[in-house]
């Protein structure tokens, strides 16, 4: 066809790109004005309801009959629930909830679960969190299986908590197989539920977890700045999948009680530098005077990390003069120790703390 | 043997060899045309996505997650007119948990001596671990006042070299590489670190570098998007919005970028040690490291992600001087072919996925042996209907094919644009603009062609690469 005309073709083709940038040129004005008529509706609902809302807020009883709210406003309405719901709390969160439920909010809101924007589904889900109710657990549990976005995995295992803690535990380690979540999202999800549990469900996760997954709970626990005890803590560095350096050294990220002492000390020298610089970091936190000859060795280790946080622990040790610290390392004669010993000091002089962020070597 | 090739060298039809290329080259742009608007339709999904998570401003507070550190790496070499003022808007980026390493290359100007009257820097005893093989640190400087700068003094080795130095000085988890002359946005680093907490397989991310020529800058930070005043840069305006919100996004969407720009890019750094750093004596150290992740994914059977981002996060002085973006886009061809030609292997690699079978072929064809074909294209097409060989439609149709095609494609972009982060508020300069994204393509674009030509040349006659140096206008309005 086109050896007889080229042009023609080229142009046909070209008539043909003209025709898609015609059409990017209508969906852009389609978008424009869906958005406008969506910010309409928004005003609208936020002229009507925040009043009422407010109203909930300040006063303990409710009105007697709220406003009727159509179809289309729901995800409008949804919004500004959330962003209310979300700066209160005590009794006038649980009458905003009741309005919520008043509404049936959950329920209407729940088709959006499946829309095809991803703004609206998100918004579906936290709305099911906040207000539970039945039907919403089964809801949440089949987004964690089957939706494949991460973070809409993520925000039904929120909602989940909220809703039903032990069912969103179960989940967490279940969704967890098949979504890659990240430490950082989890830890500042789980600082919102209750403490205790979560330092039992994370405990009782440990002792049946395989090794692979108890680094993962381990960090999360350091990251909640979860105590591990004693006895729990034993047990696990005695266990076979406590040997292994990554749980290992999350083990003694853990370690806080002063009975933890003897074991950290056993885990100076173990062969993986990240058990080294953990162990060095722990007697940070429980270092006694007599820890000062075990510590010394590290100034020559050959990872940089271990010389750093030995050094570190050195200077913090009780009784330790910092002189005498300085005859000790001279009398090392190790070029590295002279040199992490300047650095720390001089770091410690200046005030500097030496950690940058919770997840830190 | 010698009288056969004298046969077959008579008995050859030239005109119809040469009428054949031609026809190619028109097919090639036909082919270009075809896989870019597959691209677009790619990106526009992919940003309308990514626009609609952005904007949950709702979201229970609990979802926001916590920050982990970031060390911002800044390789500056002669960079004192900038420098101090680049340092000062990192530190105030809005972020919790970050340590800015200025890393001086052996700079012949006064840049070390600027930071240090700046930040009251002292000489500090600093011990670190050298992972990576980078030329030899001289001093490293800090601030008792600043306590999150560090400045490393080193001997001149490039701009790879000095971001391995940086690198083994860095103590997060998260390295961000940031040009001195780049300006960002206050929540820059908000936006480019998502990618990483959303999901914990990405190992690298990439931002959209938009043009500051013209804009306004407030105390280091973007203030106000602005058209830049002269044509250059305004041709280039309508580049960088093809090339990264139709290119980039696309092939993000397939998990096979291939490069992330030097100008602002997050990294994983343990997926940098575990590759080696960047590779020194490389032009295109960017697009190496990234291609040598992506090696580095397949070899493993990883389902590691490279990610990028299409907020504009990071915007940079372009050329406006012919003589500088000559320079510039020349070194740019060498870089890219350096980084394909090292990375040969990953193309149609059976596990390469996307990347292999799609992105690379993309960008052998049409990136790096694309300027080749259109020069060639462009000569033979004058020449053939000069001495009739062929009419004036298949001319036209040449033309049409080369320039019209290039036309849409540049206005498709400033749509996408429109739909989707609309930086440029007012109308008139979106009309403008669009008037650009025709001019570009007549002219403009065949002496880009003509200059990347001349990269490819360069780089087949192996010339040594150099830190690039640019004439700098400062078209921006503090």
């Amino acid at each position: 066809m086109m050896t007889q005309d080229p042009l023609a073709w080229v142009l046909g083709l070209a008539g043909l790109l003209l025709g898609l940038v015609f059409c990017l040129l209508v969906f852009t004005l389609i978008l424009r004005v869906t958005a406008a008529r969506e910010q309409r509706r928004r005003e609208s609902v936020r002229r009507t309801w925040q009043p009422i809302l407010f109203d909930s807020l300040y006063t303990d009883s409710l009105p007697e009959s709220l406003p009727l709210l159509e179809k289309r406003s729901v995800p409008a309405f949804s919004e500004l629930w959330c962003s209310l719901l979300e700066s209160v709390s005590g009794s006038a969160r649980q009458r905003m909830t009741e309005v919520g439920r008043q509404l049936e909010l959950a329920d209407r809101i729940a088709p959006l679960m499946r829309h095809r924007r991803f703004s609206y589904r998100l918004l579906a889900i936290t709305v099911q969190g906040y207000q539970g109710g039945p039907g919403v657990r089964g809801r949440l549990q089949r987004v964690i299986d089957w939706e494949s976005s991460p973070v809409l995995a993520l925000a039904a295992l929120q909602a989940l908590m909220h809703v039903d803690e032990k069912a969103g535990w179960y989940w967490l380690f279940a969704g967890r197989e098949h979504h890659h979540w990240s430490a950082e999202r989890l830890v500042a999800m789980l600082a919102q539920t209750d403490r205790a549990r979560a330092r039992k469900e994370l405990i009782r996760a440990l002792r049946r977890q395989s090794p692979d997954t108890m680094p993962f709970v381990l960090q999360l626990m350091a990251g909640l700045r979860l105590e591990l005890p004693g006895d729990a803590l034993r047990s696990l560095a005695a266990s076979p999948e406590g040997q292994h350096p990554d749980v290992l050294s999350q083990l003694l990220s853990l370690a806080q009680q002063p009975d933890q002492h003897g074991w950290v000390v056993t885990q100076l020298h173990h062969e993986s530098p990240q058990v080294r610089v953990q162990a060095a970091r722990a007697l940070l936190r429980l270092g006694r005077r007599e820890d000062l000859d075990r510590l010394m060795p590290l100034l020559c280790d050959q990872v940089w990390w271990v010389r750093y946080r030995a050094m570190q622990a050195i200077l913090a040790l009780p009784e330790v003069d910092l002189e005498q610290v300085r005859a000790l390392v001279e009398e090392l004669a190790d070029p590295f120790a002279r040199d992490i010993f300047q650095h720390v000091e001089r770091e410690s002089s200046w005030g500097y703390r030496g950690e940058h962020g919770y997840l830190a070597h | 043997m010698v009288t056969w090739l004298i046969d077959w060298h008579t008995g050859v039809d030239w005109w119809s060899v040469a009428a054949t290329l031609q026809r190619l080259a028109l097919y090639y742009f036909i082919v270009m045309m075809a896989v870019f608007v597959l691209l677009n339709g790619l990106s526009l999904a992919a940003i309308r996505r990514h626009m609609e998570g952005a904007d949950a401003r709702w979201l229970p507070k609990s979802f926001e997650p916590l920050q982990p550190p970031v060390s911002i790496l800044v390789p500056a070499y002669n960079e004192a007119l900038n420098v101090v003022g680049s340092v000062q808007s990192l530190l105030h980026l809005d972020y919790p948990n970050l340590e800015v390493i200025v890393i001086n290359d052996g700079s012949t100007d006064d840049t070390l001596a600027r930071l240090v009257e700046a930040f009251e820097l002292e000489a500090f005893p600093e011990v670190y671990s050298r992972v990576l093989d980078a030329r030899p640190v001289r001093s490293v400087y800090r601030s008792r006042r600043v306590s999150s700068l560090r400045v490393v003094d080193k001997e001149n080795g490039g701009k790879a070299d000095a971001l391995n130095a940086g690198i083994n000085l860095a103590r997060s988890p998260l390295v961000c590489s940031v040009d001195a002359d780049s300006i960002l946005q206050r929540d820059s680093l908000q936006r480019m670190i998502r990618p990483f907490l959303d999901d914990a397989r990405t190992v690298a991310a990439g931002g959209t570098i938009r043009v500051a020529n013209g804009c306004r800058v407030f105390q280091g930070f973007l203030g106000e998007a602005r058209e830049p005043k002269s044509w250059l840069a305004r041709f280039q305006v309508i580049e960088y919005l093809r090339a990264f919100l139709f290119g980039r996004t696309g092939w993000s969407a397939l998990n096979a970028v291939t490069v992330v720009s030097g100008a602002f890019g997050l990294f994983r750094k343990s997926a940098l040690l575990r590759v080696g750093g960047y590779k020194t004596g490389t032009v295109g150290e960017d697009m190496e490291l990234v291609l040598r992740l992506q090696a580095d994914r397949i070899r493993r059977r990883s389902t590691d992600r490279i990610v990028y981002v299409p907020d504009p996060v990071c915007w940079t002085e372009v050329p406006e001087h012919l003589g500088s973006l000559r320079n510039q886009r020349i070194r740019w061809q060498r870089g890219l072919l350096e980084s394909l030609t090292a990375h040969w292997r990953l193309l149609f690699h059976p596990r390469g996925g996307a990347l292999s079978w799609f992105a690379l072929p993309f960008m052998w064809l049409f990136e790096a042996l694309g300027p080749l074909i259109e020069v060639i294209g462009y000569v033979l097409t004058a020449v053939l209907w000069l001495n009739g060989v062929i009419d004036a439609r298949m001319a036209t149709a040449f033309l049409v094919a080369a320039i019209g095609l290039g036309v849409l494609l540049s206005t498709m972009a400033l749509v996408l644009e429109e739909i989707s982060f609309r930086v440029y508020k007012n109308p008139w300069m979106v009309l403008r603009l669009l008037g650009f994204a025709l001019l570009e393509n007549l002219g403009y674009r065949q002496i880009n062609s003509w200059w990347r030509l001349r990269g490819l040349f360069q780089f087949a006659r192996g010339k040594r690469h150099q830190w690039g140096s640019m004439r700098r206008s400062a078209t921006w309005h503090q």
